[in-house]
């Protein structure tokens, strides 16, 4: 092989491996694609089991202002949007567990996770209550969203707020009416 | 209104009920005073408090309670109080996350000193993070970088 033809190959498969890096770079899935939540879809009113947990939903509801019973004083709560008190049935699946982040989802992709504002007992929510399999426990879960996006949302139940490698149920709520909003109640009491 | 002179070059200066986007948050400050009492503590006589009532609004597509570092006293003679204790003006109890496109109005409370004298005009700086989709360390999305991004001049009312 003479000395140009020889230099032209080298080159050809410098070029050639830097493509092949460069392509390799750029497909290459981001950390949070690698480390993605495992999902199971359902829908509102059936059980969706994921590996660890499964959760039903069962009623969804409206309101504008929640009062509550806090060390023998009743405290209200508003919001610039809508309250959503979401019903669940929950439990483990094979050994104890637990469900550690809940949001909203709406359509184009805003998370709302569960408000901190009010704070349910654990026979009432599900923040820090160990599960047991085969043993299903009523709960609420509490969020507050915008008026405008009530009629399409998702409920996002997670292991962890930090949601790598975990377990994740999408459930979508179903509304009575067609139109949720008119549903709307001026007060709604979650007791202490 | 006077803006701040300290405005420094990058920066916008804000007049006082004007919103400003910095980031992760829609930023608006509203009003200062100085109080004796704090809206989380029981009454007290002997001291004193700077509230700053500011609005913010999340613009990321999560709740989030990144909140504590956007608003910065600039004058330096204040740099002794301090970080603020942050309120929820709504519950007037301690903040939670803010949610998408909610604004509600936090209110930022110093402890002053008993022999801090405070100017006649506040001048606070409004910081924003710049949005990365892949950090250094794994490569996941992610707000950093704190910088300024606006000045504000309120003037300080007594209670």
């Amino acid at each position: 092989m003479s000395g140009g033809a020889h230099l032209a190959a080298k080159v050809a498969g410098m070029l050639l491996s830097i493509g092949a890096i460069l392509f390799m770079w750029h497909t290459m899935p981001g950390y949070v694609e690698i480390t993605a939540p495992f999902v199971t879809r359902g829908d509102a009113g059936e059980w969706v089991h994921t590996r660890t947990f499964g959760v039903r939903v069962d009623k969804s509801y409206l309101s504008r202002t929640l009062r509550q019973t806090s060390f023998g004083r009743s405290e209200e709560r508003t919001t610039s949007g809508v309250w959503v008190i979401v019903k669940v049935d929950a439990l483990a699946v094979h050994e104890p567990s637990m469900i550690g982040a809940f949001a909203l989802q709406t359509e184009d992709g805003r998370r709302y996770q569960h408000t901190e504002r009010v704070r349910l007992s654990r026979k009432v929510g599900l923040l820090g209550r160990e599960l047991q399999p085969e043993m299903p426990v009523a709960a609420l879960l509490v969020f507050e969203v915008p008026e405008d996006v009530v009629a399409n949302l998702m409920l996002i139940a997670g292991e962890r707020e930090i949601p790598h490698l975990t377990s994740e149920a999408h459930i979508s709520l179903r509304w009575q009416s067609s139109n949720p909003l008119t549903s709307i109640r001026d007060t709604l009491d979650l007791g202490s | 209104m006077q803006t701040s002179s300290a405005a420094a070059p990058g920066t916008s200066s804000l007049t006082p009920g004007a919103a400003i986007d910095a980031g992760q948050w829609r930023v608006k400050p509203l009003r200062a005073r100085i109080s004796t009492e704090h809206p989380l503590r029981r009454a007290s006589t002997r001291n004193s408090y700077l509230l700053v009532d500011v609005e913010f609004t999340n613009l990321m597509q999560r709740s989030s309670r990144d909140f504590a570092f956007v608003v910065t006293l600039d004058q330096p003679e204040l740099a002794r109080l301090g970080e603020p204790s942050i309120v929820l003006v709504r519950d007037m109890a301690l903040p939670d996350r803010l949610h998408p496109r909610m604004p509600e109005t936090l209110m930022l409370v110093w402890q002053l000193p008993t022999d801090v004298t405070l100017p006649p005009e506040l001048h606070l700086s409004i910081l924003g993070k710049t949005f990365k989709a892949a950090d250094n360390l794994v490569g996941s999305p992610g707000w950093f970088n704190p910088a300024p991004v606006a000045h504000v001049a309120l003037s300080l009312s007594a209670p």
